[in-house]
């Protein structure tokens, strides 16, 4: 069953298109990799999926429901996103930053259950940040801090997670720890977006290559990123 | 944090606010002891003082949980309602209500709506959505805040009736009555009750817009909401009491240094903080000169703009 599927998605944030007529449809439990050159749309790809920018044109379907047609805190027990520069908030430690994942599931006056406490612990488990849980989350490394975000977003239990270029901002050794991290997080469905493309070979089930807007490439890693793609996308040599 | 923590920090701050009444009560121009007994004495401790200090406790929790909704809201460290001319815009559509000889509901509510057009053009101006340049929201402010003055200048010069309470823009607690006390009762009461019932929301837009938004916030329609609960509670303050900057900007940022930057805690710590600075301010607005008062929002604005530089100076260095 495919549990995302995208069809005809057009967004401009102004006149220029950013996306044009993009259709794809991702299977539960797929690792897929967005890949292409800077402006070619992977971020707001990933908006637009997320439903953080307002789509007018085309359709995104989740477990078979418009994502235009539900309450944003519906979404947001369907779709978890971790953007890519964020910047933690002075003051809350990783256990309350986690804790913000819940928010689709807290309402008005009523403190956390058992079910939302426990949720937030096995996240912050998995994520493998119990030593520095009660830490404010100011003094934390960059990749400490990532692996914060994405234990909020497992906190947020939701199917399909986002994450816009994970990598980004870390060393060398944290980009394979934080994917490694992700590629075993077996039971939800991944979309993230990567500037590197063998970091997207090693860990990716399938990738898409986004060139001015459009889908120019599409499928496992070692056929969709063939050397021609590569000449034509990125402007390199394979 | 340690659970026990709030609790105590809320009691020892109700004990602070028992000791301001106190304090407030006793002095003024004159010294009087509460257990004196005589009928003047008791006159002006429960029928002139008491009902000023209630009005003004309720005025500074007002303006303290609106500068910290204003300040998550808006994601700005330098949100205040007298800064972003949202305190402005209440005085000039309290002005406009009491040129026309209407009742103070219609005072009040006037006041609410132009402090929230005030606000809203702020927003507006400075850019709606996440991108914005936290100095435009200040220079938007500025420009609103002085609009709303001339126009109200105007209306001094030209209304006999507005120049008689001329006095109550700078800030005083010296019209305080039991209809005041009511009305702002029940604003505080609405004001506190949205602001906690939004904490949630109010946390997730110190992540900014789009983290807010993957988070299962609205971030639309909880604006509207918090910016319509800030407005109420600096508008309605505006009406009763006059232009007094500053405290929503200082005493949110003081409570953040004790008990962290949690709306659960910031809300409620706020108010009783925000209460018990007004309560001083005003004692001492009592006591400088007399015989004669000085306007409360000169007090506020002596320890507030001060403030409001060294955060000025501390962002600039963050930056």
């Amino acid at each position: 069953m495919s549990i995302l599927e995208i069809r005809g998605l057009s967004f401009a944030y102004k006149k220029e298109p950013v996306l044009k007529n993009i259709s794809f449809s991702v299977e539960e439990g797929q690792f897929i990799g967005l890949l292409g050159p800077n402006g070619g749309g992977k971020t707001t790809l990933l908006r637009a999926i997320g439903a953080l920018v307002f789509v007018k044109t085309g359709r995104v379907l989740i477990a078979n429901k418009y994502v235009s047609a539900i309450k944003r805190s519906e979404i947001a027990r369907l779709i978890s996103y971790v953007p890519q520069l964020s910047a933690p908030v002075f003051g809350f430690t990783v256990n309350e930053t986690v804790l913000m994942g819940r928010t689709p599931y807290l309402k008005g006056f009523f403190q956390p259950s058992k079910q939302d406490l426990l949720a937030v612990e096995q996240a912050i488990e998995r994520t493998g940040l119990s030593p520095v849980k009660d830490r404010e989350v100011s003094t934390l490394s960059g990749g400490q801090y990532q692996r914060v975000l994405i234990a909020r977003a497992l906190a947020q239990d939701t199917p399909l997670l986002l994450l816009d270029e994970p990598t980004a901002h870390l060393d060398i050794r944290f980009q394979s720890e934080v994917l490694a991290l992700v590629k075993s997080l077996k039971e939800k469905t991944i979309v993230a977006s990567f500037h590197d493309l063998a970091l997207a070979k090693k860990f990716c089930d399938r990738v898409l290559v986004l060139d001015l807007g459009s889908v120019v490439a599409d499928g496992e890693p070692s056929k969709a990123l063939s050397g021609q793609t590569i000449r034509s996308v990125f402007g390199i040599e394979p | 944090m340690n659970n026990q923590r709030p609790v105590v920090l809320f009691a020892a701050l109700l004990l602070v606010l028992a000791g301001a009444v106190l304090l407030s009560l006793v002095s003024g121009a004159v010294f009087l002891n509460p257990f004196d007994g005589s009928p003047l004495a008791g006159t002006i401790l429960w029928q002139v003082r008491l009902p000023r200090i209630i009005l003004s406790g309720l005025v500074g929790a007002m303006l303290a949980v609106s500068g910290a909704v204003l300040q998550a809201v808006l994601k700005n460290d330098l949100a205040d309602p007298y800064i972003l001319g949202i305190s402005s815009g209440g005085a000039l559509g309290a002005a406009l209500a009491i040129v026309m000889s209407l009742p103070l509901i219609l005072v009040s509510s006037s006041a609410f709506i132009f402090a929230f057009a005030a606000v809203l053009t702020v927003a507006f101006i400075s850019g709606a959505g996440g991108r914005r340049d936290p100095s435009s929201l200040i220079l938007a402010g500025v420009a609103v805040s002085s609009f709303a003055g001339a126009v109200l200048a105007l209306l001094i010069g030209a209304s006999d009736k507005l120049r008689s309470v001329y006095f109550w823009m700078l800030g005083s607690f010296s019209f305080a009555g039991m209809e005041q006390i009511y009305a702002a009762g029940i604003c505080l009461f609405a004001g506190l009750f949205a602001a906690l019932w939004m904490r949630r929301q109010l946390n997730a837009f110190l992540f900014g817009e789009e983290e807010a938004r993957s988070l299962g916030v609205d971030t639309v329609s909880a604006r509207w909401a918090l910016l319509l609960a800030a407005s109420l509670m600096s508008g309605v303050s505006v009406a009763f009491c006059g232009v007094i900057g500053f405290v929503g900007l200082m005493v949110p940022h003081m409570v953040r240094t004790v008990s962290g930057p949690d709306h659960q805690t910031l809300i409620p710590f706020s108010a009783m903080t925000g209460a018990i600075f007004m309560v001083l301010a005003d004692t001492a607005s009592r006591c400088f000169f007399v015989p004669s008062e000085v306007p409360v929002g000169i007090i506020t604005a002596l320890a507030g703009a001060p403030f409001f530089i060294y955060l000025l100076v501390r962002s600039k260095r963050a930056a």
